[in-house]
This record gives C-alpha cells, structure tokens and sequence, in this order.
C-alpha cells in the first residue's frame, strides 16, 4: 500500500493521514482496516439486515461498543450513525480469519463480563462497560490473558472510527463538511510572515 | 510476425463507411482537441471513440458524498468489481465512484515480462482519460526538449520552445489554466486565469524553501477555470474533479472541444469503435481505418484522406505495430525500426510528508480546492548533478487532517471525541516526479499469442526503470526531507521506494518524433516520416518525457500539427 506523500495524485486529494503514522496494530486488525479500506457501507436499519453477520444479541453488543467508543455529544455519536451495519458488512467481506479473529474477541468481552459482572456486556451496566474497556483500551495492559480483548478493541476502535467519520451524521455534523466548500482565502492564517 | 486475426474476411457496410477529409482515433484530450482544430479549419473529420458516450447524469459522480455509495466511495467497491480491474484499481482515481470510467482488465489484456512490470490505465469512453486526469499543466522549455544537446542523452526533440510557445498559447487561452507566473526560464509562464490560493502550510513551505535553497514553490497550474471562459462557467469547488464535471469547468474533450467541433456541422463521431488497423492503399499511403463495432462486433472501414492516432500513447503504437501489409511488413511507419521503442514514463517514489506544529490550532482552510502546489524542477539546470540526469519536480499540499489521526489518541468516549477535534494536525507532503531517460529496451511489440475480447493483438510491455531513475528517486526523497524540515516540519516520513512504470500515467514514446528518419517515426509535426498522410498527435511522440506533466504539450504540438494538415490540404499535397 503505498503512503501518503510519495503520490503526488494522492497529495491533490484531500489527505487524511499524512503526516500521521498508523498505531502498531495486531495483524487481523490491520486486515480489517484494509477491509474497511476496500469496502464499506452504511446501512439504513436498526436491525441487523438478513444476510448479516451479526445475531441479533451481537449487533446489540456492537452498536453499543461503538456509541461507547464515539458517544453522542452536542453531535451524534457512532449509535446514531449506525457504525454497526459498517462494521458488519467489512465483516461480510473480510477473509474468514480476520473475521472469525473479530467475532471470537467480542465472545471473549461477554465471557469476560459474565466472570466479572455476571452479565454480557450488553446486559452489564454503563459504568460496568466504561470500566472493562478502560482495561481493555489501556496501552499499558500487556496482560497475556487480555490479549484477545486488547486486540478486539483495537479492531472495534479503528472500525469505529472510519465508520463514523464517513457517515451522513459523522461528516455533516462532526466534520461540518456539506460538500461544498468554496475555497477562496486563508480565514485561519494569521501569519503575515508567512506570506511570500 | 503475426497475421493479425482481425484482418478482413467480409467487410459489413453502412452509413458510416464513407470518405472523410479526415478519421482521427481517440477522443481524448487530444483527439477531441485535433477534431475542434481540423473541423473549424473547414475539413470533414470523422472520431473513432473505442468506448461509449458517458452520460454526465449518471456517470458523473462529483457531488456523491461517501454516505449515498453503497461502500463509501472507497476502492472498487465489491469483490466482482475488483477482480475485473486488477490494475486499473492501481489507479489512485479508480475507486467505487469513478471504476466505470477506468477499462475491464478482463477484456484488454496486455503482457509483460515477470520481472519488468508495467502498469497500464486506461479509459474508454468518449472524452478518454481527459475526464479522469489529473489536470496539471506545466510547459516545457529547451531544458527539456534539447536536452540531449546539453548532456549527451538521446536525441533532441525536433522543434525547440520558441516554436511551440504561440500553439501552447493557442490551446491554454481556449480550454483555460489557471496559475501564477513565475517567470521561470525552465517552466515558462503561459496564458493563465487567477491561480488558486495556498493554504497557510503551502505558504510556510513556499517561504521555506525559497529562504533556505532559492527554490520555488507555486500554486499547481490546472485546466481548471477560475473564470467563467467560452461559456463554461468556473469552477465551483466541489473538489473530486476526476470523477467528473457537469458544469464543464475543467478541460475535458467532452466539455469544450468535442462541443466546439460539433459546432461545425462537420463532425461525425463514432462511439463504440475499436480501432485494430490503418490500411493502406497501393502507394503506401492510408486508405482508411478498419474498426470492430464494439457492440455488434461487426468490422468496418471508414475511409479518410488522412489519418490522426490520438488513441494514447501504446494504444496508437499498437494499432500501427497491426497495420502490417507487403510494403509495411513491421508495421506502418517502421521503417526505422524505432517503432515501439523509447517507452518513458515518469518516476515516482521519492517524497516526504510531516506535521506543521507551527499551524496547530489553525483552522483548516484548504476547503476543496481540487489543485495543489508545484516545486518546478532544480536539479541539473545551470549545475551538473554527480548522480544523475535531468531533473524532477515536486507536487504535494499541506491541510488539516480531519480524522485519520484518530487512531493514535488513546482511550474512548466523550474526551476521545473532543481530543480528535482538538489535535488535528496540519499535514504536509511533497512526492517527485521525475524524468525517465529514452532507452530502446524499453519497448512494446505485438504479444505473438494473447488478443483481446475482439480479436486484436494486444501489446507486450517491456520497461523498467534503471540507475538513473533510481539515483534521482533518493535525491527526490532527500531534497524533499530537507525542505519539509526547513519548514519546521515534524515526524518526517521519508519515501524512496520506486513503483513501477507506468503508474504516474504520463506514458510517452513509442513512435518518436526526430529530424532523423533513420531514428525516429515522426517529423515535427506529428506526421510519419514514412506515410505522408499519417499523424500521431498524442503522447507518442515524446522523444524524451521530461519531467512534467505531458499533456498540455501534447495539446501544443497537436495545434501545430493540425495548422500543417490543414496547410498540406490546401496545398493539395493530401
């Protein structure tokens, strides 16, 4: 995959990672972002769409992964822009590892819970959620018994995210981004020395 | 060499097969372009558009955001898709909006050595890659087209600047540039509408390395009005051009040339014809062009006075390379046996890219601005480089990166939200392009075995880059790492990695223009040394690639050629 900056077709593009290195990532999380890359798709349903990956008790547990992850503020947040159909068609058209990968780690969260708080993590409360992936996400938890969580949120956190910010909510909202943007001066650049 | 398989047992004729001043193949950038000049100059022209029409309403896909595309816009789309375009995918512009205007690769094989990789987009539609391209317009000068005189290198284009300046004016001041004048002796300036502005990291960068090296940085010249012109309105910035253009506000063909050439009464465009052969007559001169109806697959002649290739670089080499007869039994114009020969493309790989901390905090005001900025070459101009021949230039941007540095901010939640609209950095990146020395290894011919799905031979490429291009793809990446750092850029990242040919898309050579015709295919004014009464006036000509982006020179030689056509049939001579 060639990066940012060696392109100059890329440079005329709008660039939304140069500059930025990519986190180290587990492999099959770096296979579904690729995924995400090639494929992805914002569904129009509450519900899980037949022909889904998800079960229903699955696409629960993800729709609320992701608002937890990009919550509604005073814009919406992932829930809203139903980052779970992305999610779950990268899954449809991810190799058969990756998505397995993606699907044993959120088995993994519920049994997790279900130790810890005698609950799936859907059933478990806010504060429970909030506290299991603060664990999870923490860059400091080399724990080898957490690795399959760890590396299933950064999946769910990398997923989430492209999810959101290319969705209807995620650009006209979040990103105030309608389209259309007239590009005339430099409003932002109060830097006369600067100028040539 | 083989017989080619389309040669004709039964010949349908039609309404189509009739006598034209002139049949010009392909309606690109060029072909559209030479159609406006021939048709408005009072000859009959008849266009052969291997594809079909496009129809803005649909094909046109400029104001889709991701979220109304079934996959977001991103790549190909489906796994069906992706499997029939193995290559035109490659293209940084094939994705899900625009892979109906790239070809299925299914249907127009080519082949290539295992260890020399070419990669060969393609467009065929009416209006060719002038409705995907890229849009950036750059001259040349003597640096470039006398280049072998300053350091030994090839051979010298047949025509010097001060030649061809008044055709770049002729087709800048019609299908509009905008840029800033610069009064470069290497980039001369033309004939330009407004240039765009730079965003506060391009001025940073400009002021940079301007102070640091005396380099120049300016705003990229564009086919793009930046003021209404012979009735197109400018532009609107929306910002994905290639996919694009309902307003007409870049050049395509489809937008101003092919509209001008219609205009007089005297154009007959024919969508869905794909060109195998020119035949010839008893004295070596073109009869006629033979086509498949894409469609029907019928074959069919269409018969001309003349004949003009603009069927791209390669395309057109392949169509003479299968127009083999008794007299021409290499193909038409081969003579010198240079036919195919000279393949060049531009070499990319060496850049760098890094964050502005200077800018943090500044609000992004690129907007969607569909250019961005040109370093003109430095390299070997007054000084001779240790290392290398001739010289690249640079073309990049600096903007705010909205979301793609997401990722690296730790946690989740409300205060991750809030961070990722708090810390978007301004990005900046620069990537070279850079000129790729003549060499006769590098070639196409026929493939002896492999046709494509009508039946025509379809071309093995054979080219790669050598020392040269590799040496100057390191200097491109240091002398990009340098400046970013006298910009005050950091966490740096530094590419060198070559790709292979044929990716900058700016494919040239193959039936090179030369005062020599024991050397060289065409004379100066696009016409075969051979046949007098066949043209070439795309990228083929190229007897050397330069470093910039091709072609607005295409478009300049082709005005100076059509104005000799026009001139030969007035003298009765065609």
């Amino acid at each position: 995959m060639a990066p940012y900056g060696i392109d100059r077709r890329e440079a005329l593009k709008t660039l939304t990672t140069a500059g930025v290195s990519a986190a180290t990532l587990p492999l099959w999380v770096t296979t579904l972002n690729e995924v995400a890359q090639a494929h992805s798709h914002e569904g129009y349903t509450q519900s899980a769409a037949s022909g889904s990956v998800f079960t229903q008790a699955q696409h629960n547990s993800v729709a609320v992964l992701s608002e937890l992850i990009i919550p509604e503020t005073d814009t919406a947040g992932a829930g809203r822009a139903l980052v779970v159909n992305y999610i779950d068609t990268i899954l449809m058209d991810a190799p058969a590892p990756a998505r397995n990968r993606f699907l044993g780690g959120l088995k993994w969260v519920d049994e997790r819970c279900e130790d810890l708080f005698g609950a799936t993590f859907a059933a478990a409360s806010p504060k429970q959620q909030v506290a299991i992936l603060t664990v999870l996400s923490s860059s400091e938890n080399d724990t080898p018994s957490d690795r399959i969580g760890v590396e299933f949120f950064q999946a769910m956190k990398s997923l989430t995210v492209t999810g959101y910010y290319t969705s209807r909510v995620g650009m006209l909202q979040e990103l105030d981004d309608n389209g259309a943007v007239m590009f005339t001066d430099k409003p932002g650049c109060d830097h006369p020395e600067h100028k040539a | 060499m083989t017989i080619p398989s389309t040669k004709p047992k039964k010949v349908f004729m039609s309404a189509q097969d009739q006598q034209f001043d002139v049949v010009i193949v392909g309606s690109g950038a060029t072909g559209g372009w030479a159609a406006k000049q021939l048709t408005e100059a009072g000859l009959s022209v008849a266009v052969l558009e291997a594809g079909r029409k496009l129809d803005p309403e649909v094909d046109y896909t400029e104001h889709k955001r991701p979220f109304e595309m079934p996959f977001r816009g991103r790549r190909l789309g489906t796994e069906e898709r992706q499997a029939r375009q193995p290559v035109q995918s490659l293209c940084y512009q094939c994705d899900e909006y625009t892979n109906h205007l790239f070809i299925d690769d299914t249907e127009h094989p080519y082949t290539t050595p295992a260890d020399r990789p070419f990669t060969w987009i393609r467009g065929r539609h009416v209006g060719g890659k002038s409705i995907m391209w890229a849009r950036q317009t750059y001259r040349l000068s003597d640096y470039d087209m006398k280049a072998a005189s300053r350091d030994g290198f090839g051979i010298d284009w047949p025509i010097d600047y001060a030649t061809l300046a008044p055709y770049y004016d002729i087709a800048e001041r019609f299908i509009g540039i905008s840029g800033q004048a610069e009064g470069l002796p290497h980039l001369p300036d033309g004939q330009f509408l407004p240039p765009m502005a730079l965003t506060c990291g391009e001025e940073i960068l400009k002021k940079a390395i301007h102070d640091s090296f005396g380099r120049t940085l300016t705003i990229g010249r564009c086919a793009i009005l930046t003021d209404d012109l012979n009735g197109r309105p400018k532009c609107h910035y929306c910002g994905p051009c290639s996919r694009g253009c309902r307003t007409g506000s870049y050049y395509s063909s489809v937008s101003s040339s092919l509209p001008a050439a219609e205009a007089t009464g005297r154009l007959t465009l024919i969508p869905n014809a794909v060109a195998s052969h020119v035949e010839v007559d008893d004295a070596g001169k073109c009869r006629s062009v033979y086509y498949i109806d894409r469609v029907t697959r019928t074959h069919r002649e269409v018969y001309g006075k003349a004949v003009v290739l603009c069927a791209s670089t390669l395309e057109s080499t392949r169509i003479m390379l299968n127009s083999t007869s008794p007299r021409y039994p290499t193909g038409i114009a081969n003579s010198s046996g240079v036919l195919g020969h000279y393949l060049m493309d531009h070499v990319m790989g060496g850049g760098a890219s890094g964050i502005l901390p200077v800018l943090k905090g500044v609000p992004d005001t690129r907007g969607n601005r569909p250019n961005g900025v040109y370093i003109p070459r430095f390299r070997n101009l007054e000084e001779r480089h240790p290392d290398f021949l001739r010289g690249y230039g640079y073309q990049g941007s600096a903007n705010v990166v909205k979301w793609g540095h997401a990722i690296n901010i730790p946690g989740f939640g409300a205060e991750f939200k809030q961070q990722i609209r708090d810390t978007r950095p301004w990005s900046i990146s620069i990537g070279g392009f850079g000129e790729h020395l003549p060499r006769y290894e590098n070639f196409c011919e026929l493939d002896k075995i492999h046709v494509d799905a009508w039946g025509i031979p379809v071309l093995h490429i054979s080219a790669a880059y050598g020392d040269n291009e590799k040496a100057m793809i390191n200097d491109m990446a240091d002398a990009a790492e340098e400046m970013l750092r006298a910009a005050g850029a950091e966490d740096i990242e530094v590419e060198r990695e070559v790709s292979a040919p044929g990716l900058a898309i700016h494919e040239v050579g193959t039936a090179r223009m030369g005062a020599d015709p024991e050397t060289s295919v065409l004379n100066s004014y696009e016409q075969a040394h051979d046949v007098s009464n066949l043209f070439v006036m795309d990228g083929s000509g190229y007897p050397s690639s330069s470093c910039q982006n091709p072609t607005i020179t295409f478009m300049a030689l082709a005005t100076r050629a059509c104005e000799y056509l026009v001139e030969e049939f007035r003298a009765s001579r065609i």
